[in-house]
């Protein structure tokens, strides 16, 4: 950990896969930001439409829709929220029963939201210390 | 070398990070970003590239229906996040396939891939023969005068015009050496030399009177390759 800190002066916070993300960004906390920057609307925006296809009960859009983001968790460190992305997603594909849907649903909503929360502070620290570097 | 490139994604942080990959390695200079394949159709028709970052599900049309509308296929690296689609990947002899999220690492042995191919296939367009292992002889092949190339499992066996010749080694060895301009794969187990096709007919096709089945998977890619007025 001291040699990260050495090497990159940013280490990432507990919620998020650090070594991933080393592996990804290689340091470069300014593509780390615009990533985390452009990722963060993007997932809101979808968990929007997922609530009106889960209102439409439009399981197969659903289905559709997160099987499309569950790869920004990933570019975020966000593995295990990818993983209950993909848990939901297989849900989707295979229960027809509203009830067990909507209480899936209720626990998927519950881990992204959660998850957002840690994006946008993970976000702004990387601003910071973007801006301190410049 | 440079190699020009679209990327098709319509997950804009995905297309994102790609580019940015793309800038780092310098070997990739990203030409157009699309959202979808319609869109991309139209513009690699006008503009060919050398290699496509494919993703398969998008709105519209897949990434597998892009390739069967394109007229001639460049290099392909298809992103996905399933894995089901391994197979297709296979038929469609593309380059590399990765899953997402891929990291820079697993980007540069994919660009690796692409490179090794491309000097394959410099090598074998500037080659007018070559030479096959028969009983223990090489024997000198013109490409010219090979009609089809047959797999037959631990064996390919090539039918010329004058004969036709066993060697030990595999179909999709032999396709990665060949010509892909000249040559194509038609079915699992036969590549055949464009220039001899004399008829498609629906699943079939005929070079000096001999039936050469084609794939399902092939039937579109053989048809958007030659000039049908």
């Amino acid at each position: 950990m001291a040699d990260v800190v050495k090497d990159y002066g940013f280490i990432f916070s507990d919620g998020f896969d650090r070594l991933f993300l080393e592996e990804l960004y290689g340091g470069d906390t300014l593509t780390a930001e615009e990533i985390f920057t452009s990722s963060i609307p993007h997932i809101e925006e979808s968990l929007q439409l997922a609530e009106k296809h889960m209102n439409a009960g439009a399981t197969d859009e659903l289905r559709k829709l997160l099987h499309k983001i569950k790869p920004i968790f990933g570019y975020l460190g966000m593995l295990q929220v990818q993983d209950a992305a993909q848990n939901f997603e297989d849900f989707c594909a295979f229960k027809d029963k509203t009830g067990d849907l909507d209480s899936a649903y209720g626990s998927f909503q519950t881990i992204v939201h959660h998850a957002l929360m840690l994006m946008r502070i993970e976000q702004q620290r990387l601003n910071e210390h973007n801006n301190r570097r410049a | 070398m440079i190699f020009s490139s679209v990327i098709v994604e319509d997950l804009q942080p995905a297309a994102d990070i790609l580019r940015k990959f793309c800038t780092k390695c310098g070997l990739v200079d990203v030409k157009a970003h699309f959202l979808n394949a319609e869109d991309a159709l139209v513009h690699l028709t006008k503009h060919p590239a050398d290699l496509i970052f494919l993703d398969v599900e998008m709105p519209g049309i897949s990434g597998f229906e892009m390739m069967d509308r394109l007229g001639v296929i460049p290099q392909v690296i298809l992103t996905t996040s399933k894995t089901e689609y391994a197979y297709n990947a296979f038929q469609y002899n593309v380059t590399d396939y990765m899953r997402k999220p891929f990291t820079y690492t697993r980007f540069l042995e994919s660009i690796q891939k692409v490179k090794a191919r491309k000097e394959d296939a410099e090598e074998s367009a500037g080659i007018p023969h070559m030479f096959i292992k028969v009983d223990g002889k090489l024997i000198r092949l013109n490409t010219d005068d090979i009609l089809y190339i047959e797999s037959m499992g631990d064996y390919v066996r090539f039918t010329t015009q004058e004969r036709k010749y066993v060697t030990h080694n595999t179909i999709k060895n032999i396709e990665s050496r060949m010509d892909a301009s000249r040559f194509m794969k038609v079915h699992r187990s036969y590549i055949v030399n464009l220039s001899q096709v004399e008829d498609l007919h629906d699943d079939e096709l005929s070079i000096r009177g001999e039936r050469i089945p084609v794939s399902k998977a092939h039937k579109s890619r053989i048809r958007a390759h030659i000039n049908i007025i």
